[in-house]
């Protein structure tokens, strides 16, 4: 074992260059992680696309390609891949001598077969079919390549396919229905763990795989994982979580309240991430069918109308203001804070101009209508409502009301399709510029035109600044409100190693190791 | 129901030549009868689950989708879910679907869920044996703490020691059970280390859960035997009789009131056993315990109708297993009400 070590140590000392500096001391082999996430739906990758579930499950599968934290992508499953120039074909040449923890080959066959499978369960796994677009074939020329052909060009696909959710799993497991894939021990991937227990809502444990060497190629560790386990728990109350942690019960943990947050960021034990997860930035989508969010002056005034210091005075102390309409840590941010400014006298001179009068209730209207406005939101965005309410308060005085509106998912998505809405919460979290599509598609033809020309766009430097392009039309178009960067990250002890992370701000399992010697 | 029967009996002779078999047909019309009002609650329940679950907005697909932080606005209106509602049947019509489930019902299939299609029967099976080691050993425990602390509240010489014991089933009763919940966790797993704070996977695990609970259970039972052995206290047969006779307070407490006072409790017994199966949704939250309220919970929030129904039914079937024992109850506590039961017989035959 100690030889092992060495060697990877070795290997490590060579390969270590993308990664952060905190791989200056030695790694402790062994172990348990003890991570919490506020919920877990299963241990199928396919099912899980929100950043709290996902975590662990970058160690139960691997993916084609590693998206680097700077947005770039690395060998992984795939030791190289060329995209046509319109984005519509790709093409990747799969790695030699990778097995799954089953014993079976991952082959250009298995690739096929695990992709195949998301694909037919249609609706299920709606989620991924979205991010996997318009798929024409998926073709096998020879055991070590696969072949995906778009009727559409889909330029987001390598982030896709470099995501958990469509991690790799076993033909046995691409051979099982959705609710067989749900429980049990069933899901099967290549990834430096492997499913050992799994307690339903409780959570799961994971066991490192110790003939594991097929590591992305910026990973420090090339060889089996450092830990021995990792127990995933679920604590649906993130003010106990964050106790556990403080009191060393927990390692890593995802979902902190307000004031646990600005706690960890003086706190000498605890390091919390300051960077927002990577997405679009926290605010409010507008509905252009609703009368007066249909007239620019109008949204415009209102962008005008939030003063986001005061909002953020009543955040988090590491929260941040927008500079754009992606996060600042999105690969496809482009600095863009002028164009974010907020003057509570020019907005109300826009809807005085606009001939938008002061109703005997305070609220402004102009031919029967009232500008009052509706934002819904879902469960996760609850612990925002005292700073909405200081946006609320601000929107008083220009003569604007703002009623917000926690609903179900079920309640949140009939009425995003049937249009029942004002405002909603614009939080996608994707490192690419698709952050963007999802949110604001169908709102400005220029726009979905833009949005067009990014799909079939694969090279980096030319989506980035097409990403550009639509997030300043955004902005000077008012259909997103800025509000702040939300963190909204992990928080660790300091005796939790986390040496790599991927673009989406996850770290990648096999190199993290705990300092409790 | 049995007078008009054994009027239309023809002949006074047959009387006391079958007096057994009237037992027994007695005994069967009761039974007989029970299960029929069991079968009834039971489908009320479910009836009633069923159209008020078509009041929550969306439904189970729009719930299994995701939500924005996700998919997009765009993407979830981009998305055409009428494949999978047809899949599920939530495209047929209200009546053909509640049919179903009824027909289902009588087959004993519970269907599968709406939103990850697992057969609701093993997600029962799963949650049920956690729920009911809960709530089975809270008031296993609540029973004995809760005489206990009544007695405390009534024998003791000193009024100042009484009205201290009285006062904390009040008290424990007023609090919210989330924050005694956290406070535990707080004090006996975070601070203390004794318990793990949540999950299931030891027996340590129940420890916290069941103390919760337990001491819920208790000082409710506590607070009705309280007013109860008060007001035996001050009947003839109690502050006359007894010590006059040279029994002690504690003696006849014991001997004679606490048979007495146990009739209300009975009452509040079986419906602590509706709000414990109730109440464990706010502990099994709070403690990550899977379970029945857990799974309530969620499958209400995600629209889930087959496993709600489910759990209505089972939680129907425990409700109406529980009055029936207590109505067992009542009548092996108080003997006039089984003597009542036989001269009413007596004088219809």
């Amino acid at each position: 074992m100690a030889a092992l070590a060495a060697a990877t140590l070795l290997l490590s000392a060579c390969a270590g260059g993308g990664a952060d500096a905190a791989g200056s001391e030695d790694p402790i082999q062994g172990g348990t992680l003890k991570y919490r996430s506020t919920n877990v739906q299963s241990a199928d990758p396919a099912a899980n696309t929100g950043y709290g579930p996902v975590v662990p499950l970058r160690g139960l599968v691997d993916s084609l390609v590693f998206n680097a934290y700077d947005g770039s992508f690395e060998p992984w499953l795939a030791t190289e891949w060329t995209v046509n120039e319109n984005a519509t074909r790709y093409e990747f040449t799969l790695r030699d001598g990778v097995t799954f923890s089953n014993g079976e080959v991952l082959d250009a066959a298995a690739v096929k077969t695990s992709f195949d499978a998301l694909r037919a369960q249609g609706a299920k796994y709606a989620v991924v079919n979205s991010w996997i677009g318009n798929l024409k074939e998926i073709t096998t020329p020879d055991a070590q390549t696969v072949v995906f052909d778009f009727n559409a060009p889909n330029s987001s696909f390598l982030q896709a396919v470099s995501t958990t959710s469509l991690g790799i799993v076993a033909p046995e497991t691409s051979a099982l229905s959705f609710d067989q894939r749900q429980e049990g021990l069933t899901i099967i991937g290549s990834g430096a763990f492997t499913l050992s227990e799994n307690n339903g809502d409780e959570g799961y444990v994971l066991t490192r795989r110790d003939d594991y060497a097929w590591a992305p190629a910026v990973a420090e560790n090339q060889g089996a994982a450092y830990l021995d386990t990792i127990e995933v728990f679920t604590t649906p109350d993130n003010s106990i979580a964050a106790a556990e942690l403080r009191a060393g019960n927990l390692d890593l943990l995802h979902n902190t309240e307000p004031a646990d947050k600005t706690d960890f960021a003086a706190s000498d034990e605890i390091t919390i991430r300051k960077e927002p997860l990577p997405g679009s930035a926290l605010g409010f989508v507008v509905n252009t069918d609703v009368p007066g969010l249909d007239d620019v002056e109008v949204r415009r005034a209102l962008a005008l109308g939030i003063d986001r210091d005061a909002v953020l005075e009543r955040a988090s102390t590491i929260d941040v203001a927008p500079t754009s309409a992606f996060t600042a840590s999105n690969p496809f941010y482009t600095d863009q804070s002028d164009l974010i400014s907020s003057d509570a006298k020019q907005a109300a001179q826009i809807l005085d101009d606009a001939g938008w009068e002061v109703g005997s209730d305070g609220v402004r209207e102009k031919d029967g209508n009232r500008l009052s406005f509706e934002l819904i939101y879902g469960a996760s965005t609850v612990s925002h409502e005292p700073n909405l309410a200081v946006v609320q308060s601000q929107w008083k005085d220009l003569g604007v009301e703002l009623k917000f509106n926690s609903l179900t998912p079920a309640e949140l998505n009939q009425r995003q399709i049937s249009g029942d809405y004002a405002l909603t919460w614009a939080s996608s979290t994707r490192p690419d510029t698709d952050a963007l599509r999802t949110n604001y598609k169908g709102l400005d033809p220029e726009l979905d035109a833009l949005f067009t020309e990014i799909l079939a766009e694969p090279d980096f430097e030319g989506r980035k600044a097409l990403a550009a392009e639509a997030s300043e039309l955004i902005l000077t178009e008012a259909y997103y409100l800025p509000l702040y960067d939300f963190i909204q990250p992990l928080a660790y002890r300091n005796t939790t190693k986390l040496p790599t992370f991927e673009a989406s701000h996850i770290p990648w399992l096999g190199d993290v190791w705990l300092d409790k010697a | 129901m049995t007078t008009t029967t054994d009027t239309t009996e023809p002949t006074p002779l047959e009387t006391p030549a079958t007096p057994r078999s009237t037992v027994v047909r007695d005994v069967s019309r009761v039974v007989a009868g029970r299960l029929v009002h069991a079968a009834l609650v039971i489908y009320a329940a479910y009836s009633a689950s069923f159209f008020l679950l078509f009041v929550l907005p969306g439904d189970a697909v729009l719930a299994r989708i995701g939500t924005t932080d996700t998919v997009g606005v765009a993407d979830i209106s981009d998305l055409d879910l009428d494949v999978l509602r047809d899949e599920v049947g939530l495209s047929d019509s209200l009546w053909t679907q509640y049919w179903n489930g009824i027909a289902g019902l009588f087959r004993g299939d519970l269907g599968s869920s709406l939103v990850n299609d697992r057969a609701v029967t093993d997600l029962l099976a799963e949650a049920l044996p956690n729920t009911l080691a809960l709530a089975g050993l809270s008031l296993l425990l609540s029973v004995p703490l809760g005489f206990l602390l009544a007695l405390l509240a009534v024998n003791p010489r000193s009024r100042l020691v009484r009205s201290f014991a009285a006062l904390v089933p009040s008290a424990y009763v007023s609090l919210p059970v989330f924050w005694i919940g956290i406070l535990f966790i707080y004090l006996f797993s975070i601070t203390l280390g004794w318990f793990p704070s949540g999950g299931s996977q030891s027996a340590s695990a129940l420890v916290l859960p069941v103390a919760v609970l337990a001491l819920l259970g208790a000082a409710q039972f506590a607070q009705v035997l309280i007013s109860s052995l008060r007001t035996e206290l001050g009947t003839t047969y109690a502050s006359v009789t007894a010590p006059a006779k040279g029994a002690s307070r504690f003696y006849t407490l014991w001997h004679h009131c606490l048979r007495n006072a146990a009739f209300p409790f009975l009452a509040v017994f079986g419906l602590r056993v509706g709000q414990l199966l109730g109440g464990t949704v706010v502990i099994e939250v709070v403690f990550s315990r899977t379970g029945i309220g857990r799974l309530m919970v969620d499958s209400v929030k995600a629209v889930d109708l087959t496993v709600v129904l489910g759990l209505v039914v089972v939680l129907a079937i425990v409700y109406v297993v529980v009055n029936m024992l207590v109505d067992i109850g009542y009548s092996l506590l108080d003997p006039r009400l089984r003597r009542r039961a036989s001269t009413t017989q007596e004088v219809t035959s």
